[in-house]
């Protein structure tokens, strides 16, 4: 740590909660003091998703805290929650899966959580399994890799067996079941589709757990950079192949995923024929956008690290001018070269400090028309007067109703129409302005 | 409304409608000639020997009217007024004082302001815009020499642009190897290149002073464009189509990166794999010349038809 201002990439905790979020049957038993679930959860997942609730007012919720106190630790005490997550599960919908962990003060003063999770796989008769803590070092995707993992190992071994030919795909974060996230899921589901293959599951797809086992029964996985650790220990179960990729995001970035991922299945001619298919509809739509929105246009980006490569990729070809990308991970470790650092400014791990003095130089350079990121780097470059546009964890004030995929050729194309709608309101409200100031009327 | 202020206010009342667009310079070419008459009043206004005003090259809020007049003052001209597409209101009175109208060539300004300052008597020169580094010295050397005032030497142009002349060195360098198509018709390319048609400035002499290669695509007639060599710019280069050829199949092969157009996403440009550059890409003045080889070179550096114009629908002919 080396400036203490606060940082704006996923916590721990928020990588559970995308976790919860992407698999509607999954509970979680958090060691925390009930009250500070509580607000954690309202804040980070309940702001995210609206059409999931991890906390419910009729009492149905899917985390548990085990009310955690100074007053009580010495006593060890969890029957009560026990009883109620027991009275839930057998009373309520039954949970597919449960995942412990805890808050960080719990690692000092909490509970044994291996001991917790055999007690709440005695009392609800559903698989239990621990999600290793590293909360003060690392950060949300590590959190949702590890659930990923903890989810693999609650896999029944009756999962492991059946349709052997069919490929699973493991690592999309779907972090709400929304629009956007489930427009991802179906579309990874076409493209390894297109390639003349059953796909088996896509890990999370904000399907239940027992639709996410189905890829145990896999010969072959596709492991998505979020999901490698939840791959591998799938594939130490079953024995099957797995092939590491990144996410397929924008026309190059999906033509190159397909022809890898053909390649890998010994499928390059098919590959080929969905590579074009993809293009041949995606392009007519997108290219109108590039010589009269797009070329020349200077865009700044705050993403995940599975996202940041394919989104600066794609605006590369629309002719944008790709400013960072700030990577939304706690450590330099594993992001692509060349990232670690933006000018002079920490190019991971954004704060409060580090983006306000990164836009401040952007701005000193030009002028900057649209800033995408989270909900969170919204909040922190408010002051600017600079466009923004939502695009990752979360996004409280983006909301899709219909298909709004992110990856894919459709996905290229849904961001393409994002990216495009906002510049030309941008482009309105400047023009509106320079109107009332009396300029600009040749 | 202006005549309720004369009844009630007296004086003299000038009216003139400020329009942004060409369609509706249409309508007022007629109306021109009593506004500038009315401007110039009775020649009670002294007359500046040095002073001009600026027709048609920008309009009066433009960052190029700063840039220019600073160069225009350090040969001893001083800007009186800027006229075309609309009067700025705060130099109407200014008008009457100029000894020199410089007016854009473009035949839209011609037409109605031209002609005006023509039928008035009024001395005029008219010289193409001040786009590019060189253009714009040949318009403010073209303006001195006018004013039978000696033009800028070499040395003090260059420490009038060092703002820009870094800036200006490294677009051209990066578009360096680049190249711009223009299509015209074979049979009338001098009209087509002219300034007359082309917004009042030469678009081959601006191409080639940002660093292009300029390549020109004659449509028409086989040997159209041979017909008269004259009218062939010196620095293009002729890329003559097949015969049978789709316009988009001869830009493909030129192999260009840009291609000149009036329509923003002309098919026929994107399906040959090049990038439509247009009027609004390009800016007068030294400032507006490094802002525009800026544009240029952001659509140079687009790559997406490269890979995708094959797939671009509506490219025929």
């Amino acid at each position: 740590v080396t400036e203490p201002t606060i940082r704006t990439t996923p916590t721990w905790l928020d990588g559970l909660w995308a976790t919860l979020l992407g698999v509607p049957d999954l509970w979680l038993v958090l060691d925390s003091p009930r009250c500070m679930a509580e607000l954690l959860v309202e804040s980070g997942a309940e702001d995210h998703a609206w059409r999931q609730r991890l906390l419910r007012l009729d009492g149905h919720d899917r985390v548990f805290s085990t009310d955690l106190s100074i007053s009580k630790v010495d006593l060890g005490e969890t029957a009560a929650m026990l009883a109620r997550i027991a009275a839930l599960a057998r009373e309520g919908t039954r949970p597919g899966a449960i995942l412990v962990s805890e808050m960080a003060p719990a690692r000092v003063i909490g509970n044994d959580l291996a001991a917790l999770s055999r007690e709440v796989e005695a009392a609800t008769g559903v698989a239990t399994r621990v999600v290793e803590h590293l909360s003060l070092t690392r950060d949300g995707l590590d959190a949702y890799g590890a659930a990923g993992a903890a989810l693999a190992r609650a896999m029944p071994d009756a999962a492991l067996a059946g349709d052997r030919d069919s490929v699973a795909v493991v690592g999309l974060m779907a972090d709400r079941a929304e629009a956007d996230a489930l427009a991802d899921a179906r579309e990874l589901r076409a493209l390894v589709g297109s390639l003349g293959v059953d796909v088996s599951a896509v890990w999370t797809s904000c399907e239940p757990v027992a639709a996410l086992a189905a890829a145990g029964s896999s010969r072959r996985i596709v492991a998505l950079p979020c999901g490698r650790e939840a791959a591998l220990t799938i594939a130490a179960r079953s024995g099957a192949e797995v092939l590491e990729a990144n996410l397929p995001v924008g026309l190059d970035g999906t033509a190159r995923w397909l022809r890898a991922v053909g390649a890998w299945l010994g499928r390059d001619r098919e590959a080929e024929r969905a590579v074009e298919a993809g293009l041949a509809g995606a392009v007519p739509l997108v290219a109108p956008l590039v010589p009269s929105v797009f070329a020349g246009r200077r865009i700044a980006v705050v993403a995940e690290p599975a996202l940041a490569a394919g989104l600066c990729g794609w605006l590369a070809e629309l002719g944008v001018r790709v400013e960072g990308p700030i990577v939304r991970c706690r450590r330099a470790e594993g992001i692509p070269a060349g990232l670690a650092t933006a000018g002079d400014v920490r190019g991971f791990d954004p704060s409060v400090e580090s983006l306000t003095r990164w836009m401040s130089r952007l701005i000193e350079d030009g002028p900057l028309d649209l800033v995408v990121g989270s909900s969170r780097e919204r909040e922190v470059l408010r002051s600017f007067d600079t466009p923004f546009l939502e695009l990752g964890y979360p996004s409280i004030h983006y909301r899709p109703l219909r298909d709004a995929p992110r990856v894919g050729f459709a996905g290229a194309v849904h961001l393409a129409e994002r990216l495009a709608n906002r510049l030309a309101e941008t482009r309105y409200e400047r023009l509106v302005r320079r109107h009332a100031r009396g300029e600009g009327r040749g | 409304v202006a005549r309720k202020v004369r009844e009630e206010r007296g004086g003299r009342i000038l009216t003139h409608d400020n329009v942004v667009s060409e369609g509706p310079l249409a309508h007022l070419d007629n109306r021109w000639a009593p506004f500038l008459s009315g401007a110039l009043g009775n020649g009670e206004a002294g007359i500046d020997p040095a002073g001009v005003n600026l027709c048609g090259y920008f309009t009066a809020d433009a960052p190029a009217r700063a840039e220019v007049e600073a160069l225009l003052a350090a040969v001893g001209v001083r800007v009186r007024g800027v006229a075309f597409p609309y009067v700025d209101p705060a130099s109407v009175a200014a008008l009457a004082s100029a000894s020199l109208w410089v007016v854009s060539p473009w035949a839209v300004v011609e037409k109605g302001l031209g002609a005006a300052v023509d039928g008035l008597g009024l001395k005029a020169l008219r010289t193409p815009g001040p786009f590019g580094m060189d253009g714009t010295r040949r318009w403010v050397d073209a303006i001195a020499t006018a004013l039978g005032l000696p033009p800028l030497d070499a040395g003090r142009f260059e420490s009038l642009v060092r703002p820009w002349q870094a800036a200006w060195e490294g677009v051209r360098a990066r578009l360096a190897g680049r190249s711009a198509a223009l299509v015209a018709p074979g049979a009338h390319l001098a009209e087509a290149l002219g300034p007359a048609f082309f917004y009042g400035l030469d678009p081959v002499a601006l191409l080639r002073d940002l660093g292009l290669r300029v390549f020109l695509v004659p449509t028409g007639q086989p040997g159209d464009a041979c017909k008269d060599p004259g009218a062939i710019p010196d620095g293009v280069e002729l890329i003559l189509p097949a015969p049978g050829e789709p316009v988009s199949g001869t830009l493909r092969r030129a192999g260009c990166d840009l291609v000149y157009s009036d329509y923003a996403t002309d098919a026929r440009v994107l399906a040959a794999g090049a990038m439509p550059f247009g009027v609004r890409d390009l800016e007068p003045g030294p400032g507006g010349a490094v802002r525009t080889g800026q544009r240029i070179l952001a659509r140079c550096g687009t790559p997406f038809f490269r890979s995708y114009g094959h797939l671009v629908e509506g490219g025929g002919p």
